[in-house]
């Protein structure tokens, strides 16, 4: 008998691994893609190859803590996965031939066509086929976000559930339509070809950068922060930018994950409430993630064409070179937000432009330009606009406008942080209150 | 000349199979002192052991397009398991060592002379002589 199968059979596919010492979790983690790389490149069928793979993480979370960890742990993993994916396929192929045999038809253009890469298995890395696979653009993106975490994050389903505050069966059953939609749609388990590279490697950064942002600031419920899924989103970025070391987007993506993490402990107040950049204690930022974030903008920014993140990213860097609000290089960044502003029509860009432009020309001037944003209907409902006019309104001295726009932005803020934040900086305009110059809003 | 062997055993009998059993061990071992023994008379050319057949994909051309159809057919009682290339002085000669397989393994074995085609200069009597 191979080590360790069939004793320990478990149909929860879902099932939460049992807590493991984080040495076994994070060997675990890096090894759960190279081993679905590896099944689904000998096997085909990536659904059910994803599934073994998850059984076998499963079984190595029970056995290796108690019965030691393997000497080739990959190995191991592979011998398991597989002899559960046979197991699984046999289960699925009897049921199958009850009803009638299954016979799909290879569209023409999958075997007429030069293959659009021929390296051998061993000269590349499967973890970037997996990226490209599950952030495929046929799939939505909540369904590429779960997926990636699973697949390639080596998540459980009840984590990426607890992640994005949804009921686990509801997570499990995106994950299940969007591994058939990829099943379905015959995509085959490669890199995308040269022509659809670009493209392609949008979709995986989006997906990465919503990991991010999803875990940077909840969009819904008490706490700010979800540190699992910003560190995932980290993570999973590395790998990409380990596997695409000359792509500036990539390295660009990851310092301005880098340089925003950085800020997460003087993001939240000791009442647990949101401290805007400017009043942040910049002494809380953490040196070290600051100094990869600036190096690695430096090399992303050399690397053309410059793309949206690289922008972002260097505009994270002006903020963490400066030693306080009022020694930000704002001219600097007003130049940059209005080349990220000319890049895409993205109105949150534009309400960040808003606030540069006030630090070097004045809140009037940054009023100026929020007003188009009125009847931008992706701002519609959005606590953002009235937050930032809110604040630019109270430096510009018209205090009634700006209280009224600070409760606003409290009514529409979804994250109960921000709203504390809000409603205390519209408590601090009421009339009879004492008020002066305040700092920027965060972003 | 050359002959491909192809062996043969039931879908039962490989689910059922003991891989810790003294008569799998056994198994082994002859196929190892089999291999050891036609390296050594240069007879072996190439051998392969197979995955289960649930792995198996059939792709058959109809209705003007290729379709595919997963997995074993319920109908076929035997399943190819294993195969080599041989390249032996006769086809007695093959016969006479499938027939060793078949007595140690129980799994049944075909034995397919490999087609040649002569090379472009090459005189067609010389065929008989390789």
């Amino acid at each position: 008998m191979l080590t360790g199968v069939g004793g320990d059979r478990d149909p929860a596919m879902t099932g939460a691994r049992p807590m493991v010492e984080a040495r076994t979790e994070d060997l675990l983690r890096e090894l759960a893609p190279q081993v679905l790389g590896a099944l689904a490149r000998r096997y085909g069928h990536f659904d059910a190859c994803e599934d073994a793979v998850q059984e076998a993480l499963l079984a190595a979370a029970r056995q290796w803590p108690e019965e030691g960890t393997p000497e080739q742990p990959k190995n191991w993993l592979i011998r398991v996965a597989s002899r559960r994916l046979t197991d699984q396929l046999r289960a699925e192929q009897s049921r199958r031939r009850r009803e009638e045999a299954e016979a799909v038809r290879i569209p023409r253009e999958r075997f007429a066509a030069p293959a659009a890469d021929t390296a051998r298995p061993e000269d590349r890395d499967d973890t970037l086929v997996l990226l490209f696979l599950c952030c495929h653009p046929l799939l939505a993106t909540p369904a590429a976000v779960a997926l990636t975490l699973r697949a390639v994050g080596g998540l459980t389903t009840e984590e990426i559930a607890r992640g994005f505050l949804v009921p686990e069966a509801t997570m499990s059953q995106r994950i299940l339509r969007a591994k058939k939609k990829i099943a379905s749609s015959g995509a085959p388990f490669r890199l995308p070809p040269p022509a659809e590279h670009a493209e392609r490697l949008s979709a995986v950064l989006q997906v990465l950068y919503l990991i991010f942002t999803e875990g940077h600031t909840a969009t819904a419920g008490a706490g700010l922060h979800r540190v699992e899924l910003t560190a995932e989103a980290i993570r999973l970025t590395r790998l990409l930018h380990r596997g695409l070391p000359g792509a500036g987007e990539v390295g660009g993506l990851l310092a301005l994950m880098l340089l925003t993490d950085a800020r997460r402990a003087a993001r939240t107040g000791p009442d647990g409430s949101a401290v805007p950049l400017a009043e942040q204690d910049r002494s809380r930022w953490d040196a070290a993630a600051i100094a990869e974030g600036l190096e690695l903008t430096a090399v992303a920014l050399g690397q053309g064409p410059l793309r949206p993140y690289q922008l972002q990213a260097a505009i994270a860097a002006v903020h963490a070179e400066a030693r306080g609000a009022e020694d930000t290089d704002w001219p600097q960044i007003v130049g940059l937000y209005r080349l990220l502003a000319a890049m895409s029509d993205n109105p949150v860009v534009r309400l960040n432009q808003a606030v540069a432009v006030s630090m070097v020309d004045g809140p009037r001037a940054g009023l100026a330009m929020l007003e188009p944003l009125d009847t931008d209907p992706r701002l519609d409902g959005h606590h953002r606009l009235p937050a930032v006019r809110a604040h630019l309104l109270e430096r510009a001295g018209d205090v009634d406008a700006a209280r009224r726009e600070y409760q606003a932005a409290a009514r529409g803020a979804t994250n109960l942080p921000e709203r504390h934040h809000l409603e205390s900086r519209a408590a601090a305009l009421a009339p009879g209150e004492s008020h002066g110059e305040s700092g920027l809003s965060a972003h | 000349m050359k002959y491909l062997m192809l062996a043969y055993t039931t879908l039962e009998s490989w689910d059922n199979a003991d891989y810790a059993s003294p008569e799998f061990d056994a198994v082994c071992k002859f196929y190892q002192d089999l291999n050891d023994e036609l390296t050594e008379s240069g007879e072996l050319i190439s051998v392969f052991g197979l995955e289960h057949p649930v792995h198996s994909k059939a792709l058959r051309k109809r209705d003007g397009g290729v379709q595919a159809t997963d997995g074993p057919y319920a109908e076929a009682k035997e399943v190819l398991v294993s195969g080599s290339v041989v390249d032996c002085a006769s086809y007695d000669r093959a016969v006479e060592i499938a027939a060793r397989v078949v007595d140690a393994t129980g799994d049944g074995v075909e034995i397919r002379p490999m087609g040649s085609r002569p090379e472009p200069d090459a005189d067609p009597r010389d065929l008989t002589a390789r």
